[in-house]
């Protein structure tokens, strides 16, 4: 359900979602895997976005393994094959072949090191995330040392993506290195997560070169968190983008929240401060509140997740938009998410 | 000179004291891990209005090296814990995700059982990180058991400021311990019941967590089987393991 700034004028949208994940090893040396995800739409969203079905595909799959069975006013039933991959893991090394996700992130809201796909981390219902075409071949020095090397085919000429990535457990922490070539221009990076006393510090930084007649891209985030004696949990995140934007707009729709690897925010300066509570084993509550000075945007996402049965999820999620526009600053949207989740 | 050698005297009772209890809990300790454990475990929260229960596999080689598979409930199938030394990860299979965990997470409730996760990947040495002395001894059950005090070292990391455990005499088992925290303040009991022949080992195979601050909650643990001592080798506790393992 949204809403607009005054809590008025609410559109509703209705989903059902079906998700199957299937694994197979033939052998101990073998492993197929295949997700899918089956999703019903429905209500006066889905009326009023004209050729909603079409925006329901991932672009940076290459492989069309998607397909809308319904798709009119009032009715859009879409499915997408989320993974269809076949690994093949000796001791020390593995390739795995197919639709897959590259999870080279680090750290928990934004992810600079995650090159091969960025995500809304907004889109709460998309836990698995998007996967991408292409190949992993992995190979393990030690137990603390091993390399990745990956590419991917998205379907564009110009879209491609292969990459390296050394990753070390050295001095209690996780490091990693990455170098690349990402869409025709080269990429490097690096990420890391450990501890400072008994907080947790985790960071990665990404740097996208460019022709001379473009800004290079720079991404960095760093990450801190701790768990309080009596449960409460706080976490605190920065993100800098610096092509991103720092002055208040004029519109909210300039706010572009399809985002990439090279653009993870849509602002230049970004700052997340995340508190959880567990407040019995089967409620737990979440507020996380985002701030970006310059443009003055502010995003409040408080949720609650209860758990009613051993396979039974309720969910509430809420999204709060609030932003400077034309000097003043004010609410934008508002969204509410009501989900119950069934695992079996 | 006798001053001095009564002084001698006592001070070498007390080292063989101190020496005699910590090889206690060594052996204790020992005996229910040995050099390496692959156990299988039922995990019932039970709480006044309500329980849950889930199925868990763990592997375990020395003080240094843990991993903890979560096999049902359907939600939480395939969550992992690894544990190197004093690093903790923990494997999210819906987000394809490794999470390295803070320092700080470790006194917190495990998967919302009255187990924290220090007690499951076992962060402290209950054999290393504390200094131990026997205080008494006492029955439980028919056993003739050691009521043995054990107060963590000023430098080790651990959860609890005080920890008295009854461990019997002859078979070496814990049977019940008391869990302080840092105030003194008596926070949880567990209670181990139903020894019986495992693998070869005469162990208890249901353990119960008794938080003292809360009316009908507990979490009981049932050994549903156990190998002990079959070789694994250090490469199996790995990020990559813990990936394929499920």
């Amino acid at each position: 359900m949204s809403f607009d700034k005054n809590l008025r004028n609410s559109i509703s949208n209705n989903l059902l979602h079906h998700r199957l994940n299937v694994k197979w090893k033939p052998t101990s040396k073998l492993t197929t895997t295949g997700e899918f995800r089956t999703r019903l739409f429905w209500g006066e969203e889905v009326n009023s976005i004209p050729e909603f079905a079409m925006q329901l595909r991932n672009d940076n799959e290459k492989v069309n393994l998607q397909k809308a069975w319904i798709q009119n006013k009032s009715l859009v039933l879409h499915s997408n094959i989320e993974r269809l991959n076949i690994e093949y893991r000796e001791n020390n090394w593995n390739v795995c072949l197919g639709r897959q996700r590259i999870n080279w992130g680090v750290t928990t809201t934004w992810n600079p090191n995650d090159i091969f796909n960025a995500f809304n981390f907004l889109d709460f219902d998309y836990e698995e995330r998007p996967g991408v075409d292409g190949g992993k071949f992995q190979y393990m020095f030690n137990n603390s040392f091993n390399t990745q090397v990956v590419y991917v085919h998205t379907g564009n000429r110009k879209g491609n993506v292969a990459a390296v990535k050394y990753s070390l457990n050295k001095w209690q922490y996780d490091l990693q290195l990455i170098t690349g070539w990402y869409k025709e221009h080269i990429t490097l990076g690096a990420g890391w997560a450990g501890n400072i006393k008994d907080a947790g510090f985790k960071g990665e930084v990404q740097y996208f070169f460019r022709d001379n007649d473009s800004t290079s891209q720079f991404n960095l985030t760093l990450e801190g968190d701790y768990m309080f004696k009596n449960g409460w949990y706080i976490s605190t995140g920065f993100l800098f983008n610096n092509n991103g934007l720092y002055q208040p707009i004029s519109n909210w729709n300039n706010i572009n929240l399809n985002l990439s690897p090279e653009n993870i925010m849509p602002t230049r300066w970004n700052f997340m401060v995340t508190t959880a509570k567990e407040i019995t084993p089967l409620l737990s509550a979440n507020l996380s509140l985002l701030y970006s000075p310059g443009t003055n945007l502010i995003i409040l996402l408080p949720s609650f997740k209860y758990n009613l049965a051993s396979n039974l999820d309720v969910d509430i999620i809420w999204q709060s938009f609030f932003v400077e526009l034309k000097k003043d600053f004010e609410a934008v949207n508002h969204r509410i998410f009501l989900r119950i989740k069934w695992s079996f | 000179m006798r001053l001095i050698i009564f002084i001698v005297a006592i001070y070498c009772s007390v080292s063989l004291q101190a020496q005699t209890a910590k090889e206690i809990v060594q052996k204790a300790d020992e005996k229910l891990r040995g050099n390496t454990s692959q156990v299988e475990l039922t995990i019932t929260t039970v709480r006044p209005n309500w329980t849950r229960s889930m199925e868990v596999k763990a592997w375990m080689k020395g003080n240094d090296l843990s991993m903890i598979l979560i096999q049902s409930p359907a939600k939480d199938r395939g969550i992992a814990f690894l544990k190197r030394k004093k690093e903790v990860w923990n494997w999210i299979p819906s987000l394809e995700r490794n999470i390295k965990l803070p320092p700080s997470m470790m006194s917190q409730s495990w998967m919302g059982t009255d187990f924290t996760n220090d007690d499951l990947v076992k962060e402290s040495s209950i054999v290393n990180d504390y200094d131990h002395s026997i205080i008494g001894d006492t029955m439980i059950d028919r056993r003739n058991c050691y009521i043995i005090k054990m107060i963590p070292k000023a430098e080790a990391v651990v959860v609890w400021g005080k920890l008295i455990v009854y461990i019997d005499k002859k078979d070496l088992i814990e049977l019940h311990t008391r869990f302080y925290n840092e105030e003194g303040e008596l926070i949880n009991i567990m209670n181990a019941y139903d020894v019986k022949m495992m693998d070869n080992r005469l162990i208890p195979t249901r353990l119960e967590m008794i938080p003292m601050d809360k009316i009908n909650h507990k979490t009981v643990m049932i050994y549903r089987s156990i190998k002990y001592n079959r070789p694994i080798e250090d490469g199996f506790f790995s990020a990559e393991k813990m990936r394929t393992i499920n």
